[in-house]
């Protein structure tokens, strides 16, 4: 189960409202390669995993990336919290607006509800943990992608964070594969079910 | 007993800066399989420096600066800026 | 005795620290060395969020002792401008 901790993993202080920032960053709050979908994809993924290593990577990388998605969620907030109606339409969230007003909805940023077919949990963790690899390199591309169109430091520097989070969690689920994929080469009876 | 300690930090210079902070081989490779080097630990960034880059592992740390808003990929290609 | 901003940044660091030594421990469990360096930042956070909770509120509903009355409901929350410390660009 799960505990709450009242502070960021990494603070977001922005002072600027930017409802076209708002517009493409919630696409990681909820769109096809971020963090929702990640930390239901590795803590779904867990139920079905095998060796101990394993498990826990799933587990806890699962519960990072909702502290993620706060992360994110506050980003989104702090942007809109006290834009002006008419910048809120010059940044072309007029549409987002009027269904969520100044509020967090997990949407990508072309307004598509968040949908969990962007996941695959498949039950085989040679599957899952190579599905896992490429998540995180979509995740790092498409903060890089943020990086690129942003110019404020206050909106960088937690980008930069999320960005280099994704690099460690691929390599610990590249780890992860190693000791799964040496668990089914040893001689012994061995089925996935 | 301050030749000691000397003696010491020095070994551990040396054993640090010969710390390869991953495996250099891998054994036992099978086509169809995707193979990412283990990590092993050698130093750590402190809990500040760490925090700023978004890992405690300097070998993990993969700064990214952005692209230049203004310059196509052509032009960037030009300039020897990849993927 | 620090203040709440600098004393929560160093919380927060040294969470961090424990987050990713705990993620590299969970593929490599028979490491020593980061096993170690794992439990003494456990020590140390625990001094602190004690330092921190005595004085400035609660972090969690998971241990933390509660002044009168119900402090878990206190602004700011994480998400709020004011819960956030500066932290200096990385590099410097």
């Amino acid at each position: 189960m799960w505990t709450y901790d009242k502070f960021l993993q990494f603070p977001v202080n922005i002072k600027n409202a930017n409802p076209k920032m708002a517009k493409i960053i919630i696409t990681q709050y909820g769109g096809p390669d971020g963090e929702l979908g990640a930390s239901l994809r590795y803590l779904s993924q867990r139920f079905s995993m095998i060796t101990p290593q394993a498990i826990a990577t799933c587990t806890d990388i699962g519960t990072e990336e909702l502290a993620h998605l706060e992360m994110v969620g506050a980003m989104v907030r702090q942007l809109m919290k006290n834009a002006s109606l008419e910048e809120i339409e010059k940044g072309g969230m007029a549409g987002y607006y009027v269904d969520h007003g100044r509020g967090v909805y997990p949407v990508s940023s072309s307004g598509v509800p968040f949908d969990a077919t962007c996941l695959a949990s498949k039950g085989n963790p040679i599957v899952d943990l190579t599905e896992n690899l490429a998540a995180e390199q979509k995740a790092r591309a498409t903060y890089e992608y943020l990086i690129n169109m942003a110019d404020d430091p206050d909106v960088i520097e937690p980008l930069k964070f999320l960005r280099e989070r994704e690099v460690v969690h691929y390599q610990r689920f590249g780890e992860a594969l190693r000791i799964v994929q040496e668990y089914v080469q040893e001689p012994h009876l061995y089925t996935i079910r | 007993m301050e030749q000691n300690e000397n003696r010491k930090k020095t070994a551990q210079c040396k054993a640090m800066s010969k710390c390869i902070p991953h495996e250099t081989a891998i054994g036992n490779v099978r086509l169809a399989m995707a193979y990412v080097p283990y990590q092993k630990l050698c130093t750590l960034f402190t809990p500040i420096e760490g925090l700023k880059r978004g890992t405690v592992f300097p070998e993990l740390y993969s700064p990214y600066e952005g692209e230049d808003k203004k310059s196509s990929p052509y032009e960037l290609s030009k300039k020897g800026r990849n993927l | 005795m620090k203040n709440k901003s600098e004393l929560l940044k160093q919380i927060v660091a040294f969470e961090f620290m424990k987050d990713d030594l705990a993620l590299y421990l969970n593929t490599h469990p028979m490491d020593k060395e980061a096993l170690a360096k794992y439990n003494y930042y456990v020590t140390e956070t625990k001094g602190l969020k004690e330092c921190y909770e005595m004085n400035y509120g609660m972090l969690s509903e998971h241990d933390s002792l509660s002044p009168y009355p119900w402090q878990w409901i206190n602004d700011p929350w994480p998400w709020e401008n004011d819960a956030n410390f500066n932290l200096e660009k990385e590099g410097k």
